[in-house]
Parts: structure tokens; sequence; C-alpha cells
């Protein structure tokens, strides 16, 4: 694992996508910092945190993501990393591992904000850094969504616009949860609907359609089962499942002053599941 | 140290490679030979780990690839048919990663890439980008990348392709210099480079295995009766006749007959036993003068194309097999003289 975080470290830095993605996240932090904390002459940072969370997840994760796997298998250089002595867990967490040291660096430059703010105000440092630490652990998530889109695809431009999107999508969960219908009906279709996406992921990573067909199918037949059993289920489901699978949202008792313990545990599986569907594609790859 | 046992690929409906088997010994260099699309790659990248087989096993120095994936990759260096570099790196970053990720550390690993580059010649450019070198010197880089560590088995998909004659030459002293002490398979459609440095060929063609054998057992499956073509001055007529009147032939072809009187003719004379001596008495008996001779050998070229043409005859096809018995009596004959190792196995 460690040769593959090297090499993957080294290649972020003498390339233009860890630099691209410092620039980025510096300007979205200073335009952040200077509205939020400096016109308002206000010292609560955690709340400058809390409003860019989402521009600075939306543009530099993919940035850092986009070309992890998708350029190894454009340049058939995939095939070296198969064919080395190495497990694909250790490809795939010491590539993870890169990403997330890299994304390390501008959150240790703008944790010296509050410190620089707090010669002219009031900060309260537990939340502030403890609203820096969840950012990370967000950004970490994502970009273990990151890494696992980038292993569908052979295009970086796809991967990184497949990223943004789903970014995008999640940061927007909420809003469109409370326009959502609560009732069951709505909800059975929904997850009917989400059943079939998740046939046509299958699809995709196994390019197998009668799997795909197969996983959708048996999703489907659970759902309508279970919801003629029990219907009082699907009450307010849909809202519930949206608000409780959004990222931003837990960032966000971070900035309230609490230190989420769940929301901790909530960012690690996300992670820990992409990698592990990550782990999954590049295997299904040689089973093509 | 390679047993493939029933190899089979399937992609869709397109079968790449259906049942394949074969063995490799230590200490040889294999040359794996086949018309393009033939499944050479496939082969390749399923004996390496980097694709999986829908049937069948691949043994690498007792470790199956499938169910050891680690230990049966230590065993090998692989350059696949693109030489997999990173356009962004040095060749010293490069090999002090693949050098690291085979499990060098320290000196060991500094020592590896000094050795590997002096071996393919890639010291003068160790510390230029690799997207700045040029076809050649990437797969001098790649080819550095599969020997590094050392490993006892070395697969080279189309080693010597982009390089200029020089290197090609070098390329091949080096692979014989390999074969001294590694397993070496390599893959090519050039004939003369696998009958230059290999001592086994695998021919196969769409995904089966045609023939496998020395070059020399191959060659003397396909030995037809000797041909003489000779060119020489005088009626055509007269020529084949005084040629058709000598006892070893069987038959006369005039292939070529120039307005200037040059005659070209093929000769087929009985097995065993040179007919040019008595040519060269038949042209000066009949007052033609002899131009030139030579006999006709049955090259690889030949061996190759009877054997990945659409139909192979059943003359053929017997040939064949009486070869494969050969081989597979030996070795039973082998294993009853020692079956204490047998029993190991």
């Amino acid at each position: 694992m460690k040769a593959v975080y090297v090499k993957e470290l080294r290649s972020y830095f003498t390339s233009v996508g860890a630099y691209a993605c410092f620039t980025l996240m510096f300007l979205i932090a200073g335009i952040y910092t200077w509205a939020i904390n400096i016109q308002s002459a206000s010292g609560s940072f955690e709340m400058t945190v809390s409003n860019m969370a989402f521009w600075m997840c939306v543009l530099p994760v993919p940035l850092l993501t986009m070309r992890i796997f998708s350029e190894e298998r454009k340049q058939k250089t995939d095939q070296l990393l198969y064919s080395l002595p190495l497990k694909t867990t250790d490809i795939v967490f010491g590539k993870y591992f890169a990403a997330i040291t890299v994304l390390l660096v501008p959150v240790a430059v703008i944790s010296l904000y509050p410190v620089v703010l707090s010669f002219f105000g009031t900060v309260n440092f537990a939340t502030c850094y403890s609203s820096i630490f969840a950012f990370y652990l967000m950004a970490a998530a994502l970009i273990a969504m990151g890494v696992f889109i980038s292993s569908l695809v052979e295009n970086q431009i796809v991967a990184a616009i497949g990223t943004a999107v789903i970014i995008f999508f999640n940061y927007f969960l909420p809003y469109i949860a409370s326009y959502a219908s609560s009732s069951a009906v709505a909800s059975a279709v929904f997850l009917v609907i989400t059943g079939i996406v998740i046939g046509l992921i299958v699809f995709l990573m196994t390019k197998n359609y009668v799997v795909g067909v197969l996983t959708a199918a048996v999703i489907d037949f659970a759902l309508v089962l279970f919801y003629f059993l029990k219907q009082d289920f699907f009450e307010g489901l849909v809202p519930g499942v949206m608000n409780s699978i959004s990222l931003f949202d837990k960032l966000d008792v971070f900035v309230g002053g609490i230190f989420d313990l769940t929301g901790v545990i909530f960012y690690l599986s996300v992670a820990g599941v992409f990698l592990f569907l990550t782990v999954q594609s590049l295997e299904k790859r040689r089973w093509a | 140290m390679i047993e493939v046992k029933n190899l089979t690929k399937r992609y869709g409906d397109n079968t790449a490679v259906s049942d394949l088997s074969f063995k490799v010994e230590a200490g040889q260099v294999y040359g794996l030979l086949g018309p393009n699309g033939a499944g050479k790659s496939t082969t390749m990248n399923i004996i390496t780990g980097c694709l999986a087989a829908t049937e069948g096993a691949v043994i690498i120095d007792g470790h199956d690839i499938f169910e050891e994936p680690v230990a049966a990759k230590k065993c090998i260096g692989y350059l696949p048919e693109i030489p997999p570099v990173y356009p962004d790196m040095t060749p010293r970053e490069y090999l002090s990663f693949v050098g690291s990720a085979k499990g060098l550390k320290g000196s060991a690993l500094k020592e590896g890439i000094e050795s590997v580059s002096q071996i393919t010649g890639i010291k003068d450019v160790l510390n230029r980008v690799i997207k700045n070198l040029s076809k050649g010197y990437r797969q001098r880089v790649g080819i550095a990348q599969a020997l590094i560590g050392d490993p006892d088995i070395i697969i080279l998909d189309e080693p010597t392709v982009g390089l200029d004659p020089a290197q090609i030459i070098e390329i091949r002293e080096l692979i014989k210099e390999l074969g001294k002490n590694h397993t070496v398979i390599l893959s090519s459609h050039i004939l003369s480079e696998v009958s230059a440095v290999c001592d086994e060929i695998l021919i196969i063609s769409k995904g089966k295995l045609v023939a496998g054998d020395t070059t020399e057992n191959l060659l003397k499956i396909f030995e037809t009766d000797p041909v003489t073509e000779i060119q020489a001055k005088g009626g055509a007529e007269e020529i084949k006749k005084a040629l058709s009147s000598l006892e070893q032939v069987k038959d006369v072809k005039i292939t070529d007959a120039k307005t200037d009187g040059t005659v070209t003719a093929q000769v087929t004379s009985e097995t065993g036993g040179d007919i040019r001596e008595n040519i060269f008495y038949a042209m000066k008996e009949s007052g033609c003068t002899l131009l030139s001779m030579n006999i006709k050998k049955a090259s690889l070229e030949d061996v190759f194309i009877k054997l990945t043409s659409d139909e192979i005859s059943p003359e053929l096809k017997e040939k064949l097999k009486l070869a494969k018995s050969n081989t597979v009596d030996a070795e039973n004959e082998e294993k009853e003289e020692n079956p204490d190792e047998s029993g190991v196995c």
C-alpha cells in the first residue's frame, strides 16, 4: 500500500491536479471569510465553514478524484497495477489515502484562519475546529464517492462531472426532501425507481444485463411485497431517508456546537462503503 | 514452472481463448506465436493475473494465480503490449514505485534500479520525464520494470515492437541472456525473432494451441520431399527432359522461362540424398549452362501459415497428434521412472 500511496502523492504534486484544487479552495475560502467574517466583523468561523462547504467540495473533490482510476485505465497502466504483487485493497486504499492527504494541505491552511481572526475578535475555537474536522471527514467521504465513480468510467471528464453531479444532488437533498411527497405510495414508487437504478449500476459494473435485471427485480419485488404487508412503514419514508443520507446536513450539527459522534461514524461508514464498492468494481473489471 | 490448464476466456459470445493447456519448464525461452487476434495477449494477461479466466487454472510455481494472486505475482515480471508507464514520472521514480510495490526497500531498491537500467540501457534517461522519451526508450523502461526485483518468470508481450533494428538485436541478445537463469515467455508475430531466441514454440490460432514443440521438431514435422530450385540457360523442354531422366527425381516444374534463355525450374526429389551433383552432370551432358542451384527447406513461415490457416489438412493433424502423443509418452515414462517425485506433486 505504501508504494501506491507514495506514487500517487508524487503524481498529485507533479501534475496540475493538486495545485488547481488548492487554488480553487483558497479562493473560495478567501471569498467566504471576507464576506462572513471580515465584512460583518464576526468571529464565528464555523459559519464560514458551513456556508462554503458546498463550493469547497463540488469542484475541488472531482478535481482530486477524476483521474484516480480513469487515467490508469486510459493509459493501460492498470495492467501494471494488476500484475504487481499488490492486493486490490492496497491499490484502492493507497490511492484514497493519498487523495485525503492532499486534502489535508488546504484544510491545514484554513485551520490558521480562526487564529488570525482571534486577534480581532472572539473566536470559539472548539466549535471552529470541530466544524473544520467534520468538514474534512465529509470531504473524505465525498472523495470516496469520487474514487468509486472514477473506477467505473474510463473518461476522466465523465468521472469529474459524475462526481460533481452527485455532490450537487447530495447538497440539495434536504431541499428536495421538503418538497417530496410523504405519502406511502410515493415512497414506494421512489424506492422501486431506486431499485432500478441500483440494477443499472450493477449492470455497469458487471456488463451483464441478466445480473443487473435480476438485482433490480429482486429489490423491487421485495419492496412491493413489503409495501402490501406493512404500508405505514412507507409513510414519510422518502423525505426521512433523503434527510438522513445528506452529508451536508450532518455538518450543521457540528457548526451548531455539538461534536456529533454519530456524524463522525456516518462519514466514516460512507467512505468505507464506497471504498468497498471501488474494490468490487476493480475486481469485477478483471472478470469483464 | 507455469502450468496452464484448460484455460478458456469468453467475452460475451466471443471466445478469445478456448481450452488452452500447456506447461512451461524452468530455464527455457518460450515463444507464443500466432496471427493478430489469436489470443496471445489475452493468454498472457490471464497468466499474469490482469484478467480472470472464464474457466481453467493457471499454476505458477505452485501458486494458483486466482487463489493466491500475491504469491504467484511475486514470481512474475510482466511487460504488457503497451508499456504501462506513467508519462509524468521519470524512469527513476517509476522504477522505484514498481520496485517498492514488489517489496524492495532501501539499498536493495537502489541496486535494483541500477542493475535493470544498466541491463536495458536507460541509464542516460533515468532522470528525464517519460512522456518526453521516444517509443523505443519507453519500451525499454517497460522491460526494466518487468526485470526489477529479479523475478523467476519474465513475460514479455511483443517486446521488440517500436524499436529500431539495432535495438531489436540488443533486446534479443538481452532475452537470450535472461533465458540462461530465468524462464521467459515472449509473444510475437515476427517469426525470425521467435526462431532466433526461443527454445520452444507454442503456436496459437483462434484461441487454441495448434502446436507446441521445439523449433527443430516443428520443422521436422513439416519436412516434405526436398525441392531443389535451379536456374539454367537453354531450352525449357530440353532442361525438363534432362532433369526428369534422373533416377531420384519425382517431379520437375518449370516456373519461369525468360526470353534470354534463362529457365527456372523446381526439382522435387526423393527424401534423403543430395541430387545437386547429379543435376550438374545432367545439365552438362545436355549442353545447358547451369547458373544456380539451391535446396529449399520448409521454413518456420511455412509451418506458421499451414498451422494458422483456416483448415489444417487431416494428414497434418495426424502428424501433429503423433508428435504430441510421443511427448506425452515420454512424460509418462519419465514419471514412471521417478515415482517419488510424482508423489510429491
